[in-house]
């Protein structure tokens, strides 16, 4: 044993039989910390006194009996791992201490081989209980208000509110427009609150079919619907006592907010397809990036779900309008995209000024993808204006043009498969283990794909990536693309 | 109660008391198998030894317990019968004895006197320090001795008229007191009871 274990946890052993306790010193002492107690109405206020990590306890003691003292170790929610020895064979007292929450149940007189596996498990159970708090505790760390990049007066106004709000139960409503870190925040809100040892879980809700989303939230008994083949635990009851972020919430259906309402007033759901009333203490970040009260008043969002939502509203600024942060932002990326793939790179003045100066209309997460396209494709140490320029030329190609042409025209917006358009923008984009492209090459194939998923009609391939048909010809003229079908001119 | 469940709750009530320096010694002979460190082993010895005798002695009270000497039913004096006790007793610091109501009864002596030392020797006077024992007698129609506790409460012991050998031991060193005082009546044509609201303990003799 001794070699097995380390001398790190502490061990209270509480019998009223000397023997017993001189023992289980003997024969742990070496491997743990040991201190023994007589009396059982010793024990709860020994164990607010020091901190133990495991009860060797006795359940026959003078005093208070063991039982009780599990008792008042579950109600006062103390941290510790119990063992339960006793001279009793009674099948009941086993049970009843299981159910309180003792690991394990030991009858005298008791193989010390017995207790010492017991204990390796417990210690094992707790390296790696130890293990999850330090990740925890390392990720929380990152999500330190201090530790969000925020320096201008409006993120600073928000990190004020959010520090009064912070320990409440209160629903937080987050506003703000796509790429701003809407999640950010929300994670930010969880681990600098009360709840950070518990779960933080997040559901988009504008990415899961609105048939699917109440099975996500609530989870569902076996055999609810077809395909349930085994009983699903939601999240609203995985993330009890911790936080659960609800994404874009403006795309829940108007049955499933009336059942979201529910959860929030009454604390209380039931599975799908189950009859078992489940209480949960879940809190409660929404984010969206449409206006929900002009949804409200277009009743498509129900009002009484707004305003059980908007306790604490958070407007999330674009990045265009906390300009003071954006160079912390570019500083921020360059550090973790260097760092990440090995480059020495750094921006000239008046790259930074024009990063600066920007309108990032994708926000945080358009500046972060820039910066990592930079530090890929730039040859030079010194990142030049030009190569920013041409940067974020591409970037107004690609991102917003889908949108745009979803916008501009039905027949495009039709034509256009999503997953298709989505699976070329990822088959063009930079591969950080192949070779350098350079722009020139990546705008040539990006052109040549778009133009093959459709089927070599410019028109559309124009309206699609958001330039005109003249520009797409000297497009294919200066990239030398053939036509590879008959072209039909509209 | 049915007389195979009173056999069934006293054996476990002593196979319990048993295990206990049962498990000492099964651990230290465990333990000396793994470990070789002289000091361990004296220890160990000591142990196995120590707690050998204390099976030995915890069958010699129960036996004790179960036996009953032979008495003649003799005339027996109050308050003197108390003192006969309490002033060979290492406790009798803690004890007081009522004067007021002298009087004399036939009934068996030792036997009594036997009970007396059982309560008087036998409660946990170490752990319970604060505690005092009122001792008194009553002649109408029965006599009854009482044994009236202060200074602590006997809350876990029911109101019951038959002690399991180890039920009360939270508040008697060896446990098996009450359970000798239970006997001693159950041969003599005694009661004894307790009164929890009280904190007394009484045995009635028929006059």
């Amino acid at each position: 044993m001794n070699t097995i274990l380390e001398k790190y946890y502490k061990v209270l052993i509480a019998d009223d039989e000397k023997g017993i306790r001189d023992l289980l010193k003997d024969l742990l002492d070496g491997s743990f910390y040991v201190s023994t107690v007589d009396r059982g109405d010793t024990i709860i206020d020994e164990l607010n006194k020091n901190k133990y990590d495991i009860l060797i306890l006795d359940l026959q003691m003078p005093g208070k009996n063991g039982i009780e003292v599990l008792q008042t170790i579950r109600d006062l929610k103390m941290d510790i791992v119990v063992v339960v020895i006793t001279a009793s064979n009674d099948v009941q007292l086993a049970i009843t201490s299981m159910k309180l929450g003792a690991y394990d149940y030991l009858v005298k007189p008791f193989d010390t081989d017995k207790l010492l596996v017991i204990l390796k498990n417990i210690v094992e159970k707790l390296d790696l209980e130890n293990e999850v708090n330090e990740l925890r505790e390392k990720v929380g760390e990152s999500f330190r208000f201090k530790n969000i990049i925020g320096k201008s007066p409006k993120m600073q106004r928000i990190f004020a509110t959010l520090e009064r709000v912070i320990d409440t139960d209160s629903t937080i409503l987050i506003i703000g427009e796509s790429g701003t870190g809407k999640e950010i925040i929300a994670k930010a809100i969880h681990y600098n609150s009360n709840r950070k040892q518990y779960p933080f879980k997040s559901i988009d809700c504008s990415t899961i079919p609105q048939d699917l989303i109440g099975s996500e939230l609530f989870g569902h008994e076996k055999g609810a619907f077809t395909g349930a083949i085994a009983r699903k635990i939601g999240k609203f009851e995985v993330a009890s006592k911790g936080t659960l972020f609800l994404d874009e919430i403006s795309n829940l259906s108007f049955d499933m907010q009336a059942k979201l309402l529910r959860v929030l007033q009454e604390k209380e759901f039931e599975r799908i397809g189950g009859n078992e009333i489940i209480k949960v203490d879940t809190r409660i970040v929404a984010a969206s990036n449409r206006d929900i009260r002009e949804m409200v008043k277009q009743g498509t969002f129900r009002e009484d779900l707004y305003y059980r939502l908007n306790v604490v509203p958070i407007y999330l600024p674009p990045l265009k309008e906390r300009k003071e942060d954006i160079p912390l932002f570019i500083d921020y990326f360059l550090s973790k995209f260097t760092t990440e793939y090995g480059r020495n790179i750094s921006l000239d003045l008046q790259s930074r000024l024009y990063l600066t100066d920007y309108h990032w209309p994708g926000n945080v997460r358009q500046l972060e993808n820039v910066i990592k396209r930079l530090v890929l494709l730039s040859t030079e140490n010194v990142v030049k204006l030009d190569i920013v320029k041409s940067v974020l030329e591409f970037e107004e190609y690609n991102k917003p043009k889908v949108k745009a042409s979803e916008v501009e025209s039905e027949n495009v917006k039709e034509a256009i498969d999503k997953a298709a358009m989505n699976k070329i923008n990822q088959d063009v984009a930079i591969n950080a283990t192949g070779p350098v492209k350079t722009l020139d090459e990546i705008e040539k194939e990006y052109i040549e794909k778009m133009l093959k998923h459709f089927d070599y009609n410019i028109s559309l391939t124009a309206k699609a990536i958001n330039v005109s048909r003249k520009t797409m010809h000297n497009k294919l003229k200066k990239y030398n693309i053939a036509i590879k079908k008959t072209v039909i001119e509209h | 109660m049915y007389t195979v469940e009173i056999i069934e709750r006293v054996i476990r009530n002593i196979a319990h008391e048993v295990r206990n320096p049962l498990t000492t010694i099964k651990g230290y002979a465990q333990l000396l198998s793994q470990k070789n460190e002289p000091a361990l082993i004296a220890k160990s010895q000591n142990m196995i030894i120590e707690q050998s005798e204390r099976i030995d002695t915890i069958f010699t009270d129960l036996y004790d317990a179960f036996t009953v000497t032979d008495d003649d039913i003799i005339e027996c004096s109050f308050p003197e019968v108390f003192h006969l006790v309490v002033d060979e007793s290492s406790y009798r610091e803690y004890i007081t004895i009522a004067h007021n109501t002298q009087f004399s009864v036939l009934l068996y002596k030792d036997r009594l006197q036997q009970c007396i030392g059982s309560v008087i020797n036998g409660f946990n006077w170490k752990y319970f320090s604060t505690a005092s024992l009122h001792l008194g007698a009553t002649k109408e129609k029965n006599c009854n001795v009482n044994f009236s506790f202060s200074g602590v409460v006997l809350d876990s012991i029911p109101e019951d008229t038959f002690y399991y050998p180890f039920q009360c031991k939270q508040f008697f060193v060896k446990g098996t007191e009450l359970f000798k005082i239970y006997c001693i009546a159950q041969r003599s044509g005694w009661q004894f009871k307790f009164y929890q609201a009280d904190n007394t303990f009484t045995i009635e003799f028929p006059i």
